[in-house]
């Protein structure tokens, strides 16, 4: 028992453990991103009665405010969707969503590509509410012939999805298209889910 | 306590316990990305729950294990042919680790939280969320596996 204990020990040693503190801190700031979005799964009856309560009472404010004050208009332009995926570098945080392709296939002008969202870490279950739109580059012996592309929602890891294809898939051979290969075009956030 | 007194508190724990607890998560998964996630993820809950953890040592102890074996199970469902052995747990100066991980996972675990960890059976029991008499058994049986790979140099 003495030599069993004082050997794992050794043997665990010769493993130099990372330091893992940058990590923690950008999965904490992922949770905290994620708990500020709202979770449409679950929506309580009560967020409605106070909605509801709210915009009356802003429109009574409204209503009482004198009309000749100056309203400000914020003409900025709308900020660009973050792009996700694929850079496991990124300090994108909760926005960090990796594809997988896991299978590809087709015929009669259809294609239907397979995939599995990931996150960076496959331990996380941050059930994103956020919808997020693959785009998946269908190919076959001549080269591109179509995109497929979908809408995913609750993104959450190994989930495994089907994107079919919204182009038209062009035909290259007379029995239809021989999908050879899918590749991953891009991953992207929908604004404002 | 404010958010940056937990984070102090966090980052304390992690610095005394971080290392430790990763080896003791590698020694029962075989593997250092899911040591990696599994300690990072106790500690971010952790970050998160801030004072309503009471004991946040055995908390986060008892977090990244259970990380680590929700993955081990998820690996074993979504990988049709697993590898009898993790890949990176047979190298030549590691006979008694390549050994452990081919114990059963409860039995890995009891034997890493026990001869490597320090912890008593009963907190053992805890953490895993079974029984003392159940560890024990766990233990003597994964002796014997171990004796019988391992001959008798232990």
């Amino acid at each position: 028992v003495i030599n069993l204990k004082r050997e794992i020990k050794r043997e665990l040693e010769l493993i130099e453990p990372p330091d893992l503190w940058a990590m923690i801190q950008e999965y904490a700031r992922a949770d905290s991103a994620v708990a500020g979005l709202p979770d449409r799964r679950r929506p309580p009856a009560a967020l409605w009665v106070a909605l509801a309560a709210v915009t009356l009472l802003l429109a009574l404010v409204a209503s009482s405010l004198p009309r000749n004050e100056v309203q400000t208009v914020d003409t900025r332009p709308a900020a660009e969707p973050p792009q996700v995926g694929g850079d496991p570098d990124s300090d994108e945080g909760a926005s960090s969503v990796d594809v997988q392709i896991s299978s590809c296939r087709g015929g009669s002008g259809i294609v239907t590509a397979g995939f599995e969202v990931t996150k960076r870490s496959s331990l996380r279950l941050l059930n994103d509410p956020s919808d997020y739109i693959v785009r998946i580059k269908v190919v076959d012996e001549a080269g591109p012939i179509g995109v497929a592309a979908a809408v995913v929602r609750n993104v959450y890891p190994n989930n495994p999805k089907e994107a079919e294809a919204v182009a038209p898939i062009a035909d290259t051979s007379p029995a239809g298209p021989v999908v050879t290969n899918c590749f991953l075009e891009d991953v992207q956030r929908v604004a404002g889910t | 306590m404010r958010v940056t007194e937990v984070r102090g508190a966090v980052e304390e724990l992690y610095r005394s316990e971080g290392p430790r607890l990763w080896s003791a998560v590698r020694g029962f998964t075989g593997d250092g990305d899911i040591s990696d996630d599994a300690v990072a993820e106790a500690f971010a809950q952790l970050l998160r729950r801030g004072e309503e953890v009471r004991n946040p040592a055995a908390w986060v102890w008892a977090t990244a294990f259970r990380v680590a074996a929700r993955e081990l199970g998820r690996r074993r469902t979504t990988q049709p042919d697993p590898p009898d052995t993790p890949v990176d747990a047979g190298m030549p100066d590691q006979q008694v680790l390549s050994a452990i991980a081919r114990l059963s996972e409860r039995q890995r675990a009891a034997v890493i939280l026990h001869y490597y960890a320090d912890r008593p059976v009963k907190e053992i029991a805890e953490l895993l969320g079974t029984t003392a008499a159940a560890v024990s058994v766990h233990l003597f049986r994964a002796r014997n596996h171990l004796r019988n790979l391992l001959g008798d140099d232990l």
